[in-house]
């Protein structure tokens, strides 16, 4: 199997007040194409600087990451933006979706921007998608209207949009109760099966249950990497 | 191609509509102040032209001593010729149906079924005039206060009596405005002409070249050449003027006066520039963590700042629609109350196409421009940078010292901290919102001192009568028994009589004057009324500009011998005909057909009439008083309009007709109108400005709120009340007022100053002396906090509604 993610001897440090501060120390991951890889760790311990390293929203102060072949550390953002729309779908904690467009126009709009999927299939494939993640009665809702986890399933559907290799979720469960936390796992675990590269952090014990790599981070260091059984 | 940038574009308008609407009006106020004058502007600059040109123009007007229809075709025959006309110009004098004498200028044209320069058209009634008909200039028939059929009667240029009628109108658009230059303007035939004991000639030479492209100092080389050809044929040139090319002789005070609007204009668009720049700034601000969720699926900065440029496009053309339709329309009212004033027909209110695509310009162009700059920072955030922005909670207060000073100070009231809290956070809007202000307020002060200067004015000229009332009478009354009379009244003191005439100053004679120098074109003389006053009389202090009043010693170096001389004292208004005139020299007037000199020896203050004051100069027995000067004990108008009830009872008891009587303040009526026109129009431009700035409150405020949504739903969470907040938003609104109070206070004062000086050098040729207003200082400041609190309304409203879930959710 490739390498989809690659990091070697990632570091990223702040400077606030003039006092140093290391966020993520020397990280090597490699990451195969297909994997379902859970990171866990405590708040603050530096799991979102991770993943914005791994979508190019972030750039590191040393190291290198690979992300399909592309070295994405040195690459000026304008390209990165389109290479990420491409490349990735993400996830948020607080769903992120724009609060005038309703959940139809939402996943629309990135296939707009993307310009990946020809205009006249984007509409069929944005009501597949809502279809796939189980809320297609809700597709000419505004967001607003839309409970936590409808929300989530909408985020997930557009981060699909433009079909992405990789699915980079940083706590997508965060504001959910556990039966739709449950289903949302359930619905990344199913794009998993269906070849999807996702990587997901969560606060979420049970969430080794659905990867098959669990990583740990401790004050920006790799402490526990390893394949999951089953 | 609709796609879902187009989408996201109008909705986010539509979710935030009362804003945009907000912004629609702000740019539509602004493009509407300025179509209403560009559209207008470029109308009757077109038309006037177009009047003038259609015409046909004189090139060269020569005024030669006497001259017959011979010369026409010789001058036709001369090289470069193109066409020449002939008139003849007399002066006389025509009474009013109000029993006035005002200057005629008699005009007898060479064939007035074929003129060829200078085209007169009939405007109503009969054309030509027969024998013992008069035309009256279109716009002299307001001068003359008479209508068609009438008879009129007017005198020759050597005070002979005729009556002739009134049986046409005529326009002519070639003379300077018959209004303000208190003449009446006629038309007769050769007949009528004999018929009024004057005999026939031509006095007036017109040529047109050949070559329409000739510039004006080619011309002006011509003229000379044309007057020394005349002058070798033996014909006396006593001067001649030439025509800027194509250009209406009002073409200047209509530039100026337009100047001042489109200042105006110019500072209406600024000022709504600066809110849309507010406005913009917060909504995108707003708008920064939605920028950056769209570039982490994908967006490019290019399709970014496109969402947004389409939708200040958008409101610039919404603000378009209503402003580009309005405009037109009263652009439309605005030309036809100026067409009367300029004397000319309007054929056509078409507006330039440039006209309009500089309107769409401006209207796109001021959102635009006011949303570049945030446009291109939020476009160019990195999406961490916006994320983080949208992350609720983040406070960047209390960073500066100042800030943290502020913080500190106890004593200050919980609303009032939070106020100055506010405004510090939002350092920017809140500074331009207080400019716009201020700039509304120091308009609003101006325009008080400006009534007050005005008002003054009028004050000192109502004290330089010292005279109760003035009697203007026909002079075969018995003056003798008038005065006897009067004098057995208790309340009078003393009475003394004056003669008032009209009589004509020349202004160009015998002298090679161009264009430039002044734009009276076509008559040589002007309506002026001189007041000659017994030796000595006091009844009169009017404010000396230069020189010295009659009963004093000359100061002024004289030309001629003291003995020979005949002293006057002349208004501001005849100095500024005359600019080479120099105190001590000398002027040409008129009187029933005399031509006499005069020697000004100091000029006056005075805000009527041109005109001209004298002592004992028209001793001759022919000259009759006409006037008489009252002087009394009463003072206040109530007593002195009860005196000339009385004394108008009096009169008519023993057979006395008298003509008119007047106070000093019915004297002062006109004036006193014609500032209240122009101090109303300051206030319907300052409350333009007011309104803008008013706008820029709202703006502001619901800004701040919606901005703070969270922080003020937390705030209500640990128990502050609706209440508390709405007081802080009012705080807020009179810390604006009360600072934009502060400077307005300072910068009115130049402002002031200015418009005073310009005012008078517009309307009476002469720079009016700032007087200020002091209580509108005092007013204004209440009045603004008023204005703000009303203004800040509609945010207190907002936050009174605010509910603490809502605003928790907020995103
Ligand atoms: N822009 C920044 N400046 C300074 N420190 C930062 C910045 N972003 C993150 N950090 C710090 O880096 C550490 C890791 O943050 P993060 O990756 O967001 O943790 P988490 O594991 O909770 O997602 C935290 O201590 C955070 O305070
Ligand atoms: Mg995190």
């Amino acid at each position: 199997m490739s390498n989809s993610i690659q990091l070697s001897n990632v570091s990223k440090r702040y400077r606030t007040n003039n006092t140093p501060f290391i966020a993520l120390d020397r990280i090597d991951l490699s990451l195969e194409q297909g994997d379902f890889v859970s990171i866990v760790g405590k708040s603050g311990s530096g799991k979102s600087t991770l993943l914005n390293l791994m979508s190019g929203i972030d750039q590191p102060s040393s190291g290198q990451v690979i992300v399909n072949g592309i070295d994405i550390a040195h690459m000026k953002t304008n390209f990165l933006d389109a290479w990420r729309g491409k490349n990735i779908g993400l996830v948020f904690q607080f769903f992120q979706l724009l609060p005038t467009l309703t959940a139809l126009e939402n996943i629309l709009l990135a296939m707009d921007f993307c310009k990946v999927i020809s205009a006249a299939k984007r509409v069929d494939r944005a009501r597949c998608l809502l279809q796939r993640v189980g809320i297609s009665d809700k597709a000419n809702q505004f967001p607003s209207l839309l409970s936590g986890g409808e929300k989530q399933r909408v985020a997930i559907a557009r981060a699909l949009a433009n079909d992405p290799p990789i699915i980079l979720a940083d706590e997508p469960t965060g504001n959910l109760d556990s039966a739709n936390a449950k289903s949302i796992f359930g619905l990344l675990t199913e794009l998993n099966h269906q070849g999807k590269t996702i990587v997901l952090v969560s606060h979420d014990p049970d969430c080794h249950l659905y990867s098959n790599r669990s990583i740990h981070i401790i004050d920006g260091r790799i402490t526990v990497n390893q394949k999951n059984a089953g | 191609m609709f796609n879902r940038l187009w989408t996201k574009t109008w909705r986010d308008l539509w979710q935030n509509r009362s804003r945009s609407l907000l912004v629609v009006l702000s740019i539509a106020l602004s493009t509407f102040t300025l179509g209403v004058i560009l559209n207008s502007y470029a109308v009757l600059s077109r038309e006037m032209t177009q009047n003038f040109l259609r015409s046909n123009p004189t090139a060269i007007s020569f005024s030669v001593e006497r001259f017959d229809k011979d010369l026409l075709s010789k001058m036709k025959n001369q090289k470069g010729v193109g066409e020449v006309d002939a008139r003849r110009l007399t002066s006389g004098s025509i009474r009013t149906n109000t029993g006035e004498w005002k200057t005629l200028l008699l005009f007898v044209v060479n064939d007035y079924n074929n003129i060829r320069l200078n085209i007169i058209k009939t405007d109503r009634g009969t054309w030509p005039p027969k024998k013992g008909q008069i035309l009256i200039e279109r716009q002299a028939v307001s001068v003359l206060k008479a209508s068609l059929g009438d008879t009129i009667q007017l005198k020759n240029i050597y005070g002979l009596s005729t009556q002739l009628t009134m049986t046409g109108i005529a326009h002519d658009v070639g003379l300077p405005q018959a209004e303000w230059e208190n003449v009446v303007y006629g038309y007769v035939s050769i007949d009528t002409l004999n018929l009024m004991g004057v005999d026939f000639y031509f006095n007036q030479l017109k040529i047109s070249f050949d070559n329409q492209q000739l510039s004006e100092s080619e011309m002006t080389a011509e003229a000379s050449n044309y007057a020394r050809w005349l002058e070798n044929k033996g014909y006396q040139v006593n001067g001649y003027k030439v025509a800027a090319q194509g250009e209406h002789p009002h073409a200047n005070i209509t530039d100026g006066m337009f100047m001042i609007q489109k200042v105006f204009a110019i500072l209406c668009c600024f000022l709504s520039a600066i809110l849309v720049f507010n406005l913009m700034s917060a909504i995108l601000s707003k708008q920064l963590g939605q920028i950056g969720v769209m570039k982490a699926i994908g967006a490019s900065s290019k399709q970014i700042s496109r969402i947004y440029y389409r939708g200040v496009v958008l409101l610039g053309l919404l603000g378009l629609l209503i402003s580009l339709p309005c405009a037109y329309f009263v652009g439309n009212l605005y030309i036809d109350k100026l067409t009367l004033m300029m004397n000319i027909d309007i054929s056509s209110y078409r507006i330039p196409i440039g006209i309009i695509l500089l309107q769409i310009l401006i209207g796109i162009g001021i959102p635009i421009l006011s949303a570049y700059r945030p446009i291109r920072k939020a476009s160019q955030l990195t999406i961490k940078e916006s994320l983080l922005e949208y992350d609720p909670g983040v406070d960047t207060l209390g960073n500066s010292s100042f800030e943290k000073l502020i913080l500190k100070l106890d004593f200050l009231t919980h609303p009032l901290r939070l106020a100055i809290r506010n405004s510090i956070r939002q350092k920017g809007r809140f500074i331009l919102t207080t400019g716009v202000l201020m700039i509304a307020t120091a308009l609003l002060m101006a325009s008080f001192n400006i009534a007050r200067t005005m008002k003054q004015v009028v004050a000192v000229d109502r004290s330089a009568k010292q005279w109760a009332l003035k009697i203007s009478f026909d002079p075969t009354m018995e003056l003798i028994d008038l005065e006897r009379l009067l004098n057995e009244m208790t309340e009078i003191i003393n009475t003394e009589s004056f003669k008032r005439v009209n009589v004509s100053l020349f202004i160009n004679d015998s002298e090679k004057i161009s264009n430039k120098e002044s734009h009276h074109s076509h008559n040589y003389q002007m309506g002026v009324v001189l007041n000659d006053l017994q030796l000595n009389s006091n009844m009169l202090s009017l404010p000396m500009i230069d020189g010295s009043w009659l009963n004093e010693p000359f100061t002024a170096e004289l030309t001629q011998s003291s003995t020979t001389i005949s002293p006057v004292v002349v208004s501001q208004l005849v100095m500024d005909r005359l600019p080479r005139l120099k105190l001590g020299g000398t002027i040409k007037v008129e009187i029933a057909g005399q031509i006499k000199i005069l020697t000004v020896i100091g000029v006056a203050q005075n805000i009527g009439y041109p005109s001209i004051y004298s002592s004992e100069l028209l001793s001759e027995e022919r000259f009759k008083s006409n006037g008489l000067f009252i002087s009394s004990n009463k003072q206040s108008k109530k007593e002195l309009n009860q005196l000339k009830k009385e004394v108008i009872s009096l009169a008519e008891k023993h057979g006395l007709k008298l003509r008119n009587v007047v106070t000093p303040w019915d004297a002062s009526q006109v004036v006193e109108g014609h500032f209240n026109i122009i101090f109303s129009l300051m206030l319907l431009l300052t409350a333009i400005v007011i309104f803008i700035a008013a706008n820029g409150i709202i703006l502001t405020m619901t800004t701040n709120i919606s901005e703070r949504t969270r922080e003020l739903g937390v705030l209500k969470a640990i128990g502050a009340t609706g209440k508390v907040l709405a007081s802080m938003v009012l705080t807020e609104a009179s810390l604006i007022a009360i600072l934009a109070w502060v400077f307005a206070c300072l910068v009115t004062l130049p402002i002031s100053y200015s418009v005073a000086y310009w005012l008078g050098i517009l309307l009476i040729k002469t720079p009016l002396e700032l007087t200020l207003e002091p209580i509108i200082f005092v007013i204004s400041l209440p009045a603004m906090i008023a204005i703000t609190g009303l203004a800040s309304l509609v945010p207190m409203r907002k936050i009174m509604k605010l509910s603490v879930k809502n605003s928790l959710l907020y995103e």
